[in-house]
């Protein structure tokens, strides 16, 4: 088993490379924006700045996670590697259970990364953004749940043969939730979500465990 | 009661509505190194996927070591090595990356033999998979299937696109593995004379159906091909049962007859010809005649139960 996370892991470090670069700069980014407004102004509320990155995340983040899903599944199909660990000594389920286990991580490292650099800012300067501990806090958490629901998504429709379709459903599902987030703010129940995220989980793997390799 | 290494039970398979294996029955006991034949498309692959569990059958089922191949533990996958048509290794990884991930799944690895046979084989570690030639990537798909000890190897048409030094290699290190105590191979291959040096029981596919299943001294001695010549014109109306084909020059007849006996010499004798004689053939030609578009009639019984 740790030798097929082993591979999961590596194979995935290609797919976030990038936006693990890009997060690090963005991150980056808005601490020396909020330091620069910082010092102009130590107590005027900067939090303009921090609801444009935020929406700026939330935006980015639900896409990058359905296309990992897309890309650990396309991926595998593309390169018979399922195939090829199959023929040794291991199970299909072991092999969607490394690949999930990576796959659920990486979502919850690149979400959870920003509420970490949320509460650093905003316990460096607290008395430039007023309650934004209460804002931001429950925003981050329904954010997580829908970059993680995005991946099961990604992961499931990964599956389809036809990648065309494959890649347009997953842009008009997650699409679709970013719109309901957009439209109704972050007031959706997050158990409609885990609701979503247990589906297609189930789906992806009873899938998995009979299609062809 | 001893276990079966592959068993095969009223095996069914369609694809888009095509039949493709159509209530195949199949056993293999352990030890015995069985040849698979068919033509292109006949569904050996299909049945080796269906074995090992990468596809699914649409009726009957298929055992590996007594468990369903649908619900092989990782344990019993162990117990297996698999050679593919066309080598399906992964393509994109360095052959040094490849055989770590290989090895990394193997509990049994044998470290000493895999040393061996790489530099043997003088594969290059550092270069991609998809950059070897096709005779290194067999070797090097070989090597991987071996080193894992498996106690049965599964081999599909392993030589496809090989050399003739490369293949001969190839060959003996089956022939090595074979002399190991109670390996069983699944050989299938379209180079009949490799079938023909290293099996002991051939089976040979046709139109889904396994229409020949039988130990290969007893296929040869099964199947003749006899050439009758006769004072006057041959006979059309011959009324023998299982002939394969049968081709008329005036005087002369030859016949292709399967499940060839002593009463059949006989009631070919009852026609008066000059002379029978018997064609040799090799497996080559048996598979050829049993593989002909139109054969008449082909089914060749087994001679009571004679495992390998």
């Amino acid at each position: 088993m740790l030798t097929l996370i082993k591979r999961e892991s590596q194979s995935l470090c290609l797919y976030l490379a990038l936006p693990g670069l890009a997060s690090i700069i963005l991150a980056i980014l808005f601490y020396l924006e909020i330091a620069r407004r910082h010092q102009f102004s130590p107590y005027s509320p900067i939090s303009n700045s921090m609801y444009e990155f935020f929406w700026v995340i939330a935006f980015c983040l639900p896409p990058l996670c359905a296309g990992m899903g897309l890309y650990q599944m396309l991926a595998d199909r593309t390169h018979k590697i399922s195939a090829f660990l199959l023929t040794h000594a291991t199970t299909r389920s072991r092999i969607f259970l490394a690949r999930l286990a990576v796959g659920l991580i990486a979502v919850l490292l690149l979400s959870l990364f920003w509420p970490a650099i949320f509460a650093f800012l905003i316990n460096k300067y607290p008395r430039a953004i007023p309650g934004a501990m209460e804002f931001f806090m429950p925003r981050l958490i329904i954010l997580t749940i829908l970059n993680l629901t995005c991946y099961s998504l990604g992961i499931l429709l990964g599956l389809y043969r036809n990648i065309r379709i494959a890649l347009s459903a997953g842009i008009f599902l997650t699409a679709i939730l970013i719109t309901l987030i957009a439209i109704k703010g972050f007031t959706l129940t997050p158990a409609i979500l885990l609701l979503l995220i247990a589906a297609a989980i189930t789906r992806t793997w009873q899938k998995f465990l009979t299609r062809p390799l | 009661m001893t276990e079966n290494a592959v068993q095969i039970d009223n095996l069914v398979k369609y694809f888009d509505g095509r039949c493709v294996l159509d209530g195949i029955d199949l056993q293999i006991p352990p030890g015995c190194i069985y040849g698979l034949l068919g033509r292109n498309g006949s569904g050996k692959t299909t049945i080796i996927r269906i074995l090992l569990g990468l596809d699914s059958p649409t009726r009957g089922q298929t055992l590996l070591f007594d468990r369903n191949s649908l619900q092989l533990s990782a344990h019993d996958r162990s117990r297996i090595g698999y050679v593919a048509e066309g080598h399906h290794l992964i393509q994109h990884y360095p052959v040094a990356k490849l055989i770590k991930l290989a090895r990394g799944l193997a509990p049994h690895w044998d470290a000493e033999l895999f040393d061996h046979l790489i530099n043997t084989f003088r594969l290059p570690l550092d270069r991609k998979v998809k950059k070897l030639s096709t005779g290194m990537r067999a070797q090097l798909n070989l090597a991987l299937a071996l080193a894992a000890n498996p106690e049965l190897l599964i081999l599909d048409d392993p030589t496809l696109g090989l050399d003739t030094i490369v293949r001969r290699q190839f060959l003996e290190l089956a022939i090595d593995l074979i002399q190991k105590q109670g390996r069983t191979i699944l050989f299938s291959s379209h180079i009949l004379s490799d079938v023909e040096r290293i099996a002991d029981r051939i089976g040979i596919l046709l139109a889904g159906k396994l229409v020949v299943d039988c130990p290969l001294d007893q296929l040869k001695n099964r199947v003749k091909k006899i050439r009758l010549i006769f004072p006057q014109s041959a006979p059309t109306d011959l009324h023998l049962t299982d002939i394969v084909s049968q081709q008329y020059d005036n005087h002369e007849l030859i016949l292709t007859v399967a499940n060839w006996n002593q009463q059949k010499q006989n009631y070919l004798q009852t026609y008066n010809p000059t002379s029978i004689t018997e064609i040799p053939l090799s497996l080559e030609d048996i598979f050829i005649e049993c593989t002909n578009p139109n054969p008449a009639t082909l089914t060749i019984e087994p001679q009571g139960d004679q495992p390998c």
